[in-house]
């Protein structure tokens, strides 16, 4: 039962991790590139800013 | 009703800063010219209806650059409602001329004179009423670095957004300058908006290219406007752009001498300390014992001891042990528990036990952009570039790069040069950024410990790279040409702001901790995965594993390098991912979060793997060769499609094959004694063949058949 309930919230939380890599690149979000902080939009190419 | 106010000014006179004060955002600010080459945009503090946009620094209107063109694109073709309009209280005289044009586009203007924090520190003192009465428009005294005056310009900003308040511009052109900019306009009113006829007209007169080709004039109105032009140039015996220009600065000089009054008009502290710092000789060696000293404090010395804490004590007597125990006694299956401990907290933590040293690096790095040196170092290198074939504008993407690779690709824009920007774009990644910071920590703290210069040397090895690239790319068909011009600003040396320095440190090293916990955290599951499992999905040894097997097909690849084991050659692909997860990787191969890089078991484990030599190789390689996929869509954006992008990822890649094996074939026999051999030879041989494609004279082959054109005449 621990190893069901403790691995669904691994997986889920890898899934969500990878959902939001995705998602930030595809909005413009930052992902962290180690240093961009505000040439975000870069990344993706889009015009959109991220803002902390 | 919504408001749209611009931030226009001169580069560097602290647009970014005011932005962010304005806005609560946390743009990158930095201390040379030339940092924001985009708009940004951001609402008001308490006014969601208002948008404040950050514009990129400019000089003027002109068309020459890409700022410029941004920044006139976004007024003539957006109409702000308002332009704020940044002039540097210390510099007025060149500040101002920009304000001269400002005034003439037809948008309310609001001037924050800005710096008046250093005006009022080096005792001058500007008449504001009279500098607001001469220009036609409101002047508010402000400090944007102390937060000073912002606030009051962006309510009196709002507020004529809102009266629909008009700037007249107050100056006007000599009397035959006037006549044809009148004429012009009566011929151009048809064609443009009332409100920014004047402007139109001045810039036709001007000979604008991108004014000329966005208006269709018909032939007899073209003709027209070039006899106007020609008959006002004939009477000033100069061209119009250059009879504009000098009305202007006369124009600007008798308002300075009227509204300023210097206290000291000989050498500032800035100028002092510039004698030292920028002097002929002196330049390379303080540049090179400042970066020595960054690196040595961040990754040797302070950072050293602080990660030593985070893996030897954090990671490794607590978090890995109190994460496999609690698994252990709840019951969890063991292989969910080694992908838990080995996995993800070995993975993960491994990345994040180097962040203090990232941390620390990027605190002295804001530090040095913040007080104004690095914009000097540009100022050095674009003497040492020049002789290289790049100009020092080449130097300000490697200095962002420092931090990552992404922006510093992008920072390339500035450079009008074709070549010159594609080059650079070639080069950037070479200067190793925060990403590359864990590798370097490890493998110099695993085989070179107590030696202080393995980190700064990697910073000068990815300059010396830039320097060596420059030097012979420019000698090929593609790039050959004389570098473009280099002019730029220095700013004046200030103690940097506590707060901008730690919200800088902290965007860098935020960005690098999400990276962790999303693309690392990720990809350490999949390396486990891939690691603990067989093709039928059966769990093995790591030597039976997917990930073996494919590491078996590619290591021969990096074989001749000294790494040819099939756990180095994955490490060496997981980077593509991301810099960081080379030690990601190892982290999961080898459990490095419950081991400090000086621990003798860990030690054990790498020695199988490296020699001392095949481990600065592997270090090497990885600095250089194609960086993360980050990067490289950054590349292909900024060179305009994938054949450039594959020229520059084969170029990076290809050099760093060939530094590797040199450095792994001649290392091998000179460092560790051993016999020379057919690798070495060729490793002679392509040394031989960098230093030829050095120091061989060439010419384009245009000059050439133009030489033997003239002989044969």
């Amino acid at each position: 039962m621990a190893t069901f309930i403790i691995s669904a919230i691994v997986f889920a939380a890898m899934a969500a991790a990878a959902w939001y890599t995705f998602k930030a690149h595809k909005s413009g979000k930052c992902v962290g590139c180690s240093g961009c902080s505000g040439h975000c939009e870069h990344c993706t190419g889009t015009d959109k800013i991220h803002k902390s | 009703m919504s408001i749209k106010i611009a931030l226009a000014g001169n580069p560097n006179c602290g647009k970014t800063t005011m932005f962010n004060d304005l806005t609560g955002s946390s743009q990158y600010v930095g201390n040379w010219p030339g940092v924001t080459v985009e708009k940004k945009e951001g609402k008001l503090k308490g006014h969601r209806d208002v948008t404040i946009v950050d514009l990129p620094g400019i000089y003027s209107l002109s068309p020459y650059t890409l700022e410029e063109v941004v920044t006139r694109n976004f007024l003539i073709n957006e109409h702000p409602d308002v332009i704020i309009n940044l002039v540097d209280g210390s510099n007025m005289e060149r500040n101002l001329y920009l304000t001269t044009q400002l005034v003439e586009i037809g948008i309310p203007v609001i001037i924050a004179l800005n710096m008046m924090d250093v005006v009022k520190k080096k005792g001058d003192v500007i008449n504001v009423k009279k500098l607001s009465e001469a220009l036609g428009c409101e002047v508010v005294e402000t400090a944007a670095v102390k937060g000073i005056g912002s606030k009051e310009v962006a309510e009196k900003a709002y507020t004529m957004a809102q009266t629909k308040t008009r700037t007249v511009p107050q100056h006007s052109f000599g009397a035959s300058v006037e006549k044809a900019i009148e004429e012009i306009g009566n011929l151009s009113r048809s064609f443009v908006p009332s409100e920014f006829a004047r402007w139109y007209a001045v810039k036709l007169f001007e000979r604008d290219s991108k004014v000329l080709e966005e208006l269709h004039f018909t032939k007899e109105a073209q003709d027209q406007i070039k006899a106007t032009i020609a008959a006002c140039e004939a009477e000033a015996d100069d061209d119009s752009e250059s009879i504009i220009t000098n009305e202007r600065y006369n124009y600007i000089g008798k308002l300075v001498t009227k509204c300023l009054h210097k206290k000291n008009p000989g050498m500032t502290v800035s100028d002092k300390i510039d004698r030292i710092v920028t002097n002929r000789w002196l330049a390379l060696p303080i540049f090179a014992a400042v970066m020595f000293i960054v690196y040595y404090v961040s990754v040797s010395w302070l950072g050293t001891i602080v990660t030593d804490w985070t893996n030897d004590t954090l990671f490794g007597e607590i978090v890995q042990p109190a994460v496999g125990s609690w698994l252990t006694a709840v019951g969890a299956a063991e292989w969910l528990n080694s992908l838990i401990v080995d996995g993800i907290v070995g993975g993960v933590g491994a990345v994040l036990g180097f962040v203090p040293q990232m941390f620390i690096l990027f605190f002295f790095l804001s530090i040095l952009e913040d007080c104004g040196y690095m914009a000097r170092v540009a100022f050095i290198m674009d003497r040492i570039f020049r002789k290289f074939g790049l100009s020092g504008k080449s130097f300000i993407p490697l200095l962002i790069a420092s931090g990552c690779g992404v922006p510093g690709i992008m920072a390339s824009r500035t450079i009008e040069n074709e070549k010159d920007r594609k080059m650079t774009i070639m080069v950037t990644t070479f200067i190793p950024c925060g990403a590359k910071l864990p590798l370097i920590a490890l493998v110099g703290g695993a085989f070179f410990p107590g030696s202080p210069w393995v980190a700064p040397a990697m910073y000068f090895m990815g300059i010396l790279m830039v320097i060596i690239s420059g030097i012979i790319l420019k000698k090929t068909r593609l790039f050959v040409g004389d570098p473009a011009p280099f002019v730029m600003e220095l700013p004046q040396y200030h103690i940097p702001g506590a707060k901008g320095v730690l919200i800088h440190m902290w965007e860098r090293g935020k960005a690098f901790i999400i990276k962790a916990g999303t693309v690392i955290f990720v990809a350490c599951g999949l390396i486990w995965f891939l690691s603990n499992f067989s093709w039928s999905m059966q769990m093995v040894e790591q030597d039976q594993s997917i990930l073996a097997s494919i590491g078996h097909f590619i290591a021969p690849i990096f074989a001749p390098l000294g790494f040819g084991t099939w756990q180095a050659a994955v490490t060496t692909v997981s980077g593509l991912v991301a810099k960081e997860n080379l030690v990601g990787t190892f982290g999961v191969l080898y459990g490095l979060a419950d081991a400090a890089e000086d621990d003798p078991a860990m030690i054990g484990e790498f020695a199988a793997l490296f020699t001392t030599v095949s481990a600065m190789s592997f270090m090497v390689f990885n600095l250089l060769c194609a960086p993360c996929f980050a990067a490289i869509g950054a590349i292909k954006r900024e060179m305009g499609g994938w054949k450039w992008t594959l020229i520059a990822l084969g170029y990076q890649t290809g050099l760093a094959y060939v530094v590797a094996f040199m450095i792994y074939q001649i290392g091998s026999v000179l460092v560790l004694g051993q016999a020379f051999g057919v690798g070495t030879a060729i490793a002679i041989l392509l040394l031989a063949g960098i230093l030829y494609l050095m120091f061989r004279s060439y010419k384009p082959k245009s000059e050439q058949s133009l030489k033997g054109a003239r002989l044969e005449a």
